[in-house]
């Protein structure tokens, strides 16, 4: 009886391993290797062929950029939606087919391993290219699931001159803008946009730099980009004697005596609750003369204005006992992002072309 | 465009005319004009000239506009031109056929005709470069693309000539003896396939990681699915399935060369078709991307 169990699991191990060995050279195989490829291929080509939502989209964006969808493709739409189509490169068939990707490049990979020590032997320079190659193929594919699991971005940080924003998760860091500027040819041409930046440690100023367009600065693993700027102005308000006012602005801005507001929405509020007056300023097209603007000052509550008039940048103006003057002081918006896997991404990005050119220039030179 | 610039481009013009004749004639009449040493080197001196020509043209446009002059996609076609000829010229040695010399020739000729015929006026004036378009990064991601671009031509393009000749050396004629006459006269062909498709296949990685890395410093993405790079990323797709399929039984010889000729038309798309494609999938009124 005993001696038929043993036969019996004997029989079992040796059938359980033909299975391990079968399904270990299929998922390693060349052909899977060919299918996966194919496949990839012309799923990214039938991503080409429809729009695909961004990737960096709000919900009220989303629900927007559906509903054009759904009056572009009409009743084909729900369809398309329901494959995924519009979402193709993070759609799960598109991950899976990666995945598949990944697996059998590691297990090609192993087996490459295996055979390594006879290669080097035989000083076949290709195999040892192409073992390179496949290891940098894993290297990129974890390098970008480090990216998709670990990095964080912040995209549109508005900050005006003076004010600082925490420089990334858990640093105790403070990025300052000190100063925006923008560069012009002869013609009056845009040749760079530049600002000026410090980073504070509490109070310690660690660092000041500038950030242009196509240079970043990257401080303790942040890089921080210039991506555009806003209108933007300065108010100071004091009363007759000069002292500074307590100021509060709608959009939440308030400080004494001064404060920055931005003007991209193109109008904005300022209250100076101890004199009861409201302060609507816009902003004015840019002369010759300099930045101006549209001042209205209205007691709070009324409609009519007690003055209305273009105002220049640096112009003091005095109305109902209070002094005001403005200056144009833009709001400049930074990207802030943080990614670890960019860097191992790279390289392995490299490594993947350095064992191709091995593989294949020396597979050439072999066969002349 | 200035005198100096269109005076090279002409020059250019008329040199890749004469060497894709001379091409032709030998391939046409091997007991007339055999392809002999001589008149290679006289006919590749010739492709040379417009390669020379086209190059200076170029330059005296970055000059003129003091950027690099591969910014626009008139410029980019021009050098794409530029790419094939060099391409070929540096691979001739390794297959001396006058064929495949007429075929990547005809391309570069092609590609000057849709440049100075078929594009539009505008596109040929000198024009300043958005400024995030600057930088090494931008300049080695256009450089090594073109040169990948060139690459996958010349490759394709012979491959669409072997085509033919490999199917029927599978399928002989009844009367026909395997491995004859005119298929015996392309099969060496392949090769030089397979050296322009790994030219390729290197600088297209390179011109990739040099725009992840130009995209990175411009706007902080390496990556961001525009049809442009996803065309580029098929095409590369294109390359590696080649790559992984040419030694393989049932794929050797004419289905590898029909890969060959696909990567040619990721690269046609790529280049030519993408801003079509991107205007056909672009939503009505959608304005924030």
């Amino acid at each position: 009886m005993s001696r038929q169990r043993g036969v019996l699991m004997k029989s079992f191990s040796q059938s359980l391993g033909k299975l391990w060995n079968t399904a270990w050279r299929a998922l390693a195989s060349t052909r899977l290797a060919i299918w996966l490829l194919a496949s990839l291929g012309l799923l990214t080509l039938s991503g080409t062929l429809l729009p695909q939502l961004p990737a960096a989209i709000n919900e009220a964006s989303r629900a927007m950029w559906f509903a054009l969808a759904e009056q572009k493709y009409g009743s084909l739409y729900a369809f398309l939606r329901s494959l995924r189509l519009f979402e193709l490169y993070r759609s799960p068939a598109f991950l899976a087919l990666l995945a598949a990707l990944f697996v059998n490049t590691a297990l090609c990979t192993v087996n490459r391993l295996r055979a390594l020590s006879r290669m080097m032997r035989r000083q076949r320079l290709e195999a040892l290219g192409t073992l390179i190659t496949h290891i940098a193929v894993i290297a990129f594919m974890l390098s970008l699931a480090v990216s998709k699991g670990y990095a964080w971005q912040e995209s549109a940080v508005a900050l005006a001159m003076g004010q600082t924003h925490p420089l990334g998760h858990g640093k105790a860091l403070l990025l300052r803008s000190d100063g925006f500027r923008i560069e012009k040819d002869a013609q009056g041409q845009p040749t760079d946009y530049i600002a000026q930046i410090t980073v504070l440690a509490g109070d310690r100023e660690t660092r000041t730099s500038s950030i242009k367009l196509n240079a970043p600065l990257r401080v303790a693993g942040v890089s921080v980009w210039l991506v555009s700027y806003e209108p933007g102005v300065r108010v100071q308000v004091r009363d007759q004697e000069g002292q500074p006012l307590i100021l509060e602005s709608d959009a939440g801005e308030g400080g004494s005596g001064q404060v920055t507001l931005n003007l991209s929405s193109g109008l904005a509020l300022l209250h100076v609750p101890s004199a009861g007056l409201e302060l609507h300023i816009s902003k004015a097209t840019e002369s010759e003369a300099g930045q101006a603007f549209y001042l209205q000052v209205l007691r709070s509550g009324t409609a009519n204005p007690l003055l209305a008039e273009k105002v220049s940048a640096g112009q003091e103006i005095r109305v109902a006992d209070i002094c005001v003057t403005l200056y144009s002081d833009p709001y400049v918006i930074y990207r802030l992002k943080s990614d670890p896997g960019a860097l191992p991404t790279l390289l392995s990005a490299l490594a993947l072309v350095a064992g191709t050119a091995l593989s294949l220039f020396s597979e050439s030179e072999h066969e002349q | 465009m200035n005198g100096p610039e269109l005076t090279a481009y002409t020059i250019a013009s008329i040199a890749l005319a004469i060497s894709f004749a001379l091409y032709i004639l030998s391939s046409r009449t091997p007991h007339v004009l055999r392809f002999t040493l001589p008149v290679s080197r006289f006919t590749n001196a010739i492709a040379t000239v417009a390669l020379l020509s086209l190059c200076l043209g170029l330059a005296w446009r970055g000059i003129v506009a003091r950027r690099w002059p591969l910014g626009s996609p008139f410029e980019f076609t021009l050098a794409f031109a530029a790419s094939i000829i060099l391409v070929y010229l540096s691979l001739y040695k390794t297959t001396p056929m006058p064929l495949a010399g007429a075929i990547a020739i005809l391309l570069a000729l092609l590609l000057l005709a849709y440049a100075f015929f078929i594009q539009p006026e505008a596109a040929r004036a000198i024009q300043p470069l958005p400024l995030v378009m600057r930088g090494i990064w931008f300049a080695l991601h256009t450089l090594f693309t073109v040169i990948a671009c060139g690459a996958l031509a010349v490759a394709g393009g012979v491959a669409l000539l072997v085509l033919p000749s490999l199917s029927r050396a599978a399928r002989p004629a009844p009367n026909e003896i395997k491995g004859s006459s005119i298929v015996a006269s392309v099969l060496p062909l392949p090769a030089l396939v397979d050296r322009a498709m790994a030219v390729g296949y290197i600088a297209l990685s390179l011109g990739m990681i040099a725009g992840g890395i130009w995209g990175e410093q411009a706007w902080g993405e390496y990556w961001s699915w525009s049809i442009k790079e996803t065309w580029t990323l098929i095409t590369w797709w294109v390359c590696t399935f080649y790559y992984h399929v040419r030694r393989r039984r049932g794929w050797r010889g004419s289905r590898a060369m029909c890969i060959a000729v696909l990567a040619l038309v990721a690269v046609g798309v790529t280049v030519f078709l993408t801003p079509s494609l991107l205007h056909w999938t672009r939503l009505q009124r959608w304005r924030i991307y």
